[in-house]
Parts: C-alpha cells; structure tokens; sequence
C-alpha cells in the first residue's frame, strides 16, 4: 500500500468499513517509518469518527460503572497521598527520602495486593451469588412458562394425540419450556418444550395469526452461523400449530430458535421473523 | 546526584504518575463517559451490554496507555473510537439473524439522556446537521457503517449495490463530514 492508496480509503478504515484484508494492509503501512501525510489524514479521520459520536445526546452510565473500571484497574479508594516536593535533597536528605520512598512503594505494593486479592475473592463471591441468583431466575421461568403450557394445552377440546405427545414430553426428565416471544410489531407467542437428552424438541402455539396462504417456518441459531432450517410450525387439532424441530440439530443446545412467516415450502433464509427464544443464558 | 538520590527520584517519579494516569482516566471518565455510553446503548440496544462496554473501554485505555500515541487521536476521540470497536465486536458476536433483527428496528428504546449544557447541545446540533446534509444515499450508507459495523462489502450485499458504489459513498460523506466537523472535533463535555 502506497501513502496515496491509503489515503484514499483511510476514512474507511477509521470507519471500519474496510474488510479484513484491506484493514491488515492499512495498520501495516502506519507502522512504516516514511509517510506522506498519512498519519495525518489517519488522526483527521479517527477525530471525524469520534465527533459523529456527538450526534447523540450523551447518556450516563450507572452508578456502579466507574466503581467497577476502578476495581479492574486496582486503583485504590482513596487517592495516593504523596509526599511534597522539595526544591533541593542534600544527599542525607535524598538518602532519607530514597528509604522513605522504596519503603512507600513496597507498602502500597503490599495494600495493592492485598486489597486486589480481597476484590477476586469478593468478586468470586458476587459471581457466585450472580450465578445462583440467575439459576434460581432461569427455574422460576421455566416454572412460569411450563405452567402457561399446560394450560394452554389442557385448555383445548379434544382428545389428541399430538397433544398428549407435548405433555408426555413436558413431564420427562431433563425437558425445559422456552418462552419464543414475538419481534418488534409482531404478534402472538409460542413455547417450545426442549429435551436435549432425548434429542427432542416441539414447538406449540395457539395464538399465532392466520398464514393467509404462507407457512411458519422453524429455525435453530447457533452463535454467529447463519440460522438453520429446522421444520414447520403445522395446524394441530383445536386451533394449535404444532411443529417438531429436526432431532438432528439437537445434538448439541442450540441458543436459540425462532418461527418466522415463509413462503410455500420454506425458504433457505428467514426472510420474516415472528418470534424468538433464546436458550441460552 | 547519587544513585540513592536517583533511584528516590525514579521512584518518585513512578509514583506521582501512576497516581496521574489514574486522575487522568477519571478524568477522561468525567469528560466523555457519557459519550462513550450514549455511543455504545446506540449500537447494542440494550443498556446493561452498552454498560460493559464503557467498562471495558476504559479498562482497555488504562492496560494499554502506554501504547497511546498522542499524534494519532485525542485521548476522548481514542476512548470513543476504542469503545465503539468494542461495541461492534459485540454486535458481531450476536448471531445473523438477531443482527438482521436489530437493524429492522428504526430507533432504539430510548434512555434518559444525561443534563446536556448548552455548549455541547450546540454541538449536537451541529454534528446532526453535518450527518443531515449529507445526501441520502450517502448518510444511509456511513450510518450503517457506523452504528452497523458494517463493511464495504456487506452494506453493498445488504443495500443491493456495486461494491464500487458503496466505497465511493463512504468516502465522499467522510470526506465531508471531515470538512464539516473538523474545527472542534472530537465533541467532548464535562460531565459523564
């Protein structure tokens, strides 16, 4: 990359609009020890980055924000408090001082470690606690949505079979119920009761609106890989849509599934998504 | 000077800067923590990750102040340039689909914004009016990059246009909004 070239795309690479490739040969060539400009252009282009952060009002973090950065960073509560300066040090003085200083510093190496061991154990504590708090969230949830599930499904007339199926699998060992809640100006809801010993997984919902003419399609999400096909949401007996996630995608959790309006047949993408749940977290 | 009077110096020295760095960092918390957090909730849309993320920046500034170089970005425009990487890092961290998913959403739910002096709003509005000004096309395309972390090639995949084309337009609204921004850039007030 030549000082031209890569002024030519520097706002880009503040911006960090360029790909991988490009932004490698950017950050090589600043390293170079000649430029043209180029350091220049860069600091004009990353001050143009940071001021459009000023186009929105600034907003204060919590409370706990800076207390935290200042536990990770193992300042001390209180500021350092440090000895005045002098004009001149005889040398006994300097001597005097020097002890006064290493002695000073070993002190507050010492106060620094130890309040630094206090904190990781304090804060192992806190995650400990943390944990134990969301687990116990996570079981009351789980509690909530189970319940909502069976009402929904002993709400509904009739005796069927898919029915009694989701029930069977909700009352087996291991199964866990995930609230798949609608998107942004989407409406209706759906439970997905999930067994990952049994690789079995089934989606329900009695309160999605009508297809007119598409299809819900079912969709399993893991980390940053593209969503994958995993079924149909079919109309059951008393008004419930029922679908089955492929078992072949259950082998290990999946972070989330979601139901999304498709075309016929499905489509490779989601194209128009309805309602997610996460199960991950 | 004895070696003793040196090393008491040295250590001296050691001490008064580290006590320093940190004023300084509490300082540049004060100055545009606030920034930095209005920046991140931006990109994120959700206040509890925007929160990590100011912790992370400034956690981040502190382990590598030694590597800050004054000649390449001011310490605020530094700390708003590091945490907005964070936040895009995060957001690339999210799966496609909950990605694909946030960028339907026009505007984020909105947080109280911290006391805004007059100055600074000033400010503000000069910054919009810049990022206004620019032609649709234009503003539409450095918007995505910016708040997206989208690149080149997946703005042109997603507004269905010539790679080329899309290149152009982030120069050509950088450009002027450099020309724009410049005098007083990077925006910075006194309060988080």
């Amino acid at each position: 990359v030549t000082c031209e070239e890569f002024q030519e795309v520097v706002s880009a690479y503040a911006l960090g609009a360029v790909d991988r490739e490009e932004g490698a040969a950017c950050e090589a060539h600043l390293v170079e020890a000649t430029h043209r400009g180029c350091e220049e252009a860069y600091r004009r282009a990353l001050a143009t980055v940071a001021a459009m952060a000023g186009a929105l009002p600034r907003v204060a973090p919590g409370d706990g924000v800076w207390r935290a950065i200042e536990a990770r960073i193992g300042t001390p509560e209180r500021p350092v408090v440090l000895p005045p300066r002098r004009r001149s040090l005889g040398w006994v003085t300097a001597l005097a001082a020097a002890a006064a200083v290493v002695f000073a510093a070993l002190w507050i190496d010492q106060r620094r470690t130890a309040s630094r061991e206090r904190r990781a154990a304090l804060d192992e504590i806190a995650a400990a606690h943390h944990a134990a708090a969301a687990a116990q969230q996570r079981a009351e949830a789980d509690a909530q949505a189970r319940a909502a599930l069976e009402g929904e499904l002993r709400g509904v007339r009739g005796a069927l079979d898919a029915q009694r199926q989701v029930l069977a699998l909700l009352g087996a060992p291991g199964s866990r119920v995930v609230s798949l809640d609608p998107q942004p100006g989407r409406t209706g809801r759906a439970s997905a009761v999930v067994n990952l010993e049994q690789q079995r997984a089934v989606v329900v919902s009695g309160s999605l609106p009508p297809a007119d003419g598409k299809t819900y399609q079912l969709w399993v999400i893991r980390g940053t890989a593209a969503p994958t096909p995993a079924g149909f949401l079919n109309p059951s007996d008393g008004g419930l849509l029922l679908g089955l996630i492929d078992p072949a995608l259950l082998t290990a959790a999946p972070d989330a599934l979601a139901v999304s309006l498709e075309p016929p047949g499905g489509s490779p993408a989601p194209t128009d998504v309805q309602l997610m749940g996460k199960l991950a977290g | 000077m004895s070696e003793w009077s040196l090393l008491a110096l040295a250590l001296l020295v050691a001490v008064w800067t580290a006590a320093g760095g940190e004023q300084a960092l509490r300082d540049l918390y004060r100055q545009c923590g606030g920034r930095v957090m209005a920046m991140a909730f931006r990109i994120l849309r959700d206040r509890a990750e925007a929160e990590d993320v100011v912790q992370e920046t400034f956690v981040e500034l502190w382990r590598r102040r030694e590597a800050y170089d004054e000649r390449r970005a001011s310490p605020a425009a530094w700390a708003l340039v590091v945490a907005r990487s964070r936040a895009i890092d995060r957001l690339r961290a999210r799966s496609a689909l909950m990605r694909a998913q946030e960028a339907q959403r026009q505007e984020p739910p909105p947080l109280p914004p911290a006391v805004e002096p007059v100055e600074e709003r000033e400010e503000r509005e000069r910054v919009l009016r810049a990022i206004a000004e620019l032609p649709p096309e234009q503003r539409q395309t450095v918007e995505l990059a910016f708040y997206g972390g989208l690149s080149h090639g997946e703005i042109a995949a997603r507004l269905d246009q010539p790679l080329g084309t899309v290149k152009t337009r982030v120069r050509l609204a950088m450009e002027k909004l450099q020309e724009r921004l410049a005098p007083t850039a990077p925006a910075a007030g006194s309060a988080p």
